[in-house]
């Protein structure tokens, strides 16, 4: 049973390198999350990326998160994948968790593709028996032939897209974080990568996607989560939540 | 309610080996819990240590040879000349040079290797849940696959100047051993600060010169016993005089005294309860220093 339960989660980003001017420039820049200066801890500044979130998720959700730049949508997603543990508040996962939220993780551009594929799984978790397993299909999903044997130093961005997403959709997860990261391949990669996710989504009884983009949302989520400044703006059935992302933009 | 919820699902979650984090206190120890979690992932740590010293090589006619080489031919010049300048026998202060160096080169490499560690893999750090200990562990492997390399250095200085094997020596992995304990938290502790306090990784590179200076590395502590107190300020007190002469003693075929036993099990003890009360503090606030 995946679920993923948040209880008033909360993220702040401390600002180490920062003075007065940053902290200006912060203010009225407009997007991002709420900058404050923590009480608390000696007048340190922090960005509140995440303010009070609570929601839960259960087996068959499939979450598409909207929002401007900088309204937390890659932070919940960390918080979610383990990479940061909340500030303030809970949330537990139950579940095996696959996330493919940055490209080539634990990628050496001086290695060849296929040592890649070796260690990205190690990465991911996987057991060396379970990679000899997987190699051959990672390997025909890239389509990448015999460049697999080259050094990823010599791969165009979009090669890298697709050694990348192929390692990452190799497990199969309970549940499935995505973040923006297709646009970089070309258009047949692009479905070919829909093909995946919807295969995946037949496994994986849970995802949570980030994306700019309404048509991915519409066709990959049930629901939605419209973030402004780190809060919930609007919780529900995508088409909804979409109509109200909408709003906002029109209404700037 | 929510919480109640939250309580069964970490059960669920547990039973699963799925993941949960929590932002207030861990029920379990961050420092044992991670550890455990990075012993497991053995595979990734040890292929990563290895395509460390591989890639270090890349492209290089003699590859692994040039640490040996350079571990050579430092240790053959400082040799003589440290040997001549002090009227020591060539034959007894080269071998005790040597060993003390590469025992020296696991200690200061490691030390210095470990506080950009986790600052470098702030990438998958981030996006992954992944315990900080791989990186750890990759710099200790690294380190004494290195270790290996330059102990080559050693076999041929003791057979230049006719060795004789004894029962001591049979203490290098104990001594070995006990030395990595303690690089194991003296790295992770160093690793964590080193993300929060970016100066730290200049202050050890200052602080490891001077070290090699004031540590009977190329100087016998014997030479101290003419002047009073130094012998137990620079040698006795010395950590890294200790880690150096558990590993330098059985080399020499001779058995370290047992103060550096003691100091490096006290120091290990004390050591890992300073890093767990660390951690504890601190194990959720270190991805945000990255």
């Amino acid at each position: 049973m995946a679920a993923i339960v948040l209880d008033r989660v909360c993220v702040d980003f401390p600002i180490y390198d920062s003075d007065r001017s940053l902290r200006k420039l912060l203010f009225h820049a407009g997007i991002g999350g709420v900058v404050r200066n923590d009480a608390t801890r000696r007048n340190r500044l922090t960005i509140r990326a995440l303010d009070n979130l609570s929601f839960e998720l259960h087996e068959g959700d499939r979450l598409g998160l909207i929002g401007h730049n900088g309204a937390g949508k890659s932070t919940l997603l960390r918080v979610m994948a383990g990479g940061y543990r909340p500030s303030s508040g809970t949330i537990s996962i139950s579940g095996e968790v696959a996330s493919l939220l940055s490209l080539g993780i634990g990628f050496d551009v001086e290695d060849t593709g296929l040592e890649n594929i070796y260690t990205g799984c190690l990465f991911y978790g996987m057991t060396p028996a379970q990679i000899r397993e997987k190699t051959a299909e990672i390997a025909e999903f890239t389509e990448l032939g015999e460049y697999l044997r080259m050094p990823v130093r010599t791969y165009s961005s979009g090669m890298q897209v697709r050694l990348s997403f192929a390692i990452a959709t190799a497990i199969d997860p309970d549940i499935w974080l995505l973040d923006e990261v297709l646009g970089a391949g070309d258009a047949q990669f692009i479905i070919k990568a829909q093909r995946r996710i919807e295969q995946l989504m037949q496994r994986a009884s849970l995802l949570v996607l980030a994306s700019h983009s309404m048509n991915v949302i519409r066709q990959f989520c049930n629901n939605g989560l419209l973030l402004r400044a780190g809060r919930i703006e609007e919780f529900g059935p995508a088409d909804e939540v979409i109509a109200a992302y909408e709003r906002s933009v029109v209404a700037g | 309610m929510i919480v109640e919820l939250a309580r069964n699902l970490h059960l669920v979650s547990q039973s699963l080996g799925g993941a949960r984090q929590t932002g207030g206190r861990s029920r379990r120890e961050p420092l044992w819990a991670d550890l455990r979690e990075g012993l497991g992932r053995w595979h990734l740590w040890f292929n990563l240590a290895w395509k460390d010293i591989r890639s270090r090589y890349r492209r290089t006619v003699i590859g692994p040879f040039w640490t040996v080489l350079s571990t050579a031919t430092l240790v053959a010049a400082l040799g003589f000349v440290n040997a001549t300048l002090w009227h020591v026998e060539i034959a007894i202060y080269l071998p005790f040079f040597c060993a003390g160096y590469i025992a020296w080169l696991l200690f200061i490499t490691i030390v210095n290797e470990s506080g950009p560690s986790l600052t470098a893999a702030e990438a998958s750090i981030k996006a992954i849940r992944i315990p900080y200990s791989v990186f750890i562990f990759r710099v200790l492997t690294r380190n004494l696959i290195v270790f290996g390399h330059n102990l080559v250095v050693f076999v041929v200085v003791a057979l230049i100047f006719a060795l004789r094997p004894t029962v001591s020596m049979l203490l290098l992995p104990v001594g070995l051993a006990l030395a990595m304990v303690n690089y194991l938290w003296i790295s992770l502790l160093l690793a964590a600060i080193c993300a929060r306090f970016r100066d730290v990784v200049q202050l050890v590179a200052n602080a490891s010169t001077v070290l090699f200076f004031v540590t009977p590395i190329f100087w016998q502590p014997a030479q101290l016993d003419s002047v009073p107190f130094a012998r137990s300020l620079l040698a006795d007190a010395n950590f890294a005089y200790h880690l150096v002469e558990v590993i330098r003693a059985p080399l020499l075929g001779t058995t370290p005294e047992p103060l550096s036993f003691v100091y490096l099990g006290v120091a290990a003890v004390f050591g890992f309860s300073v890093t767990a009360l660390f951690l504890r503090r601190f194990y959720d606030r270190i991805a945000y220093w990255l």
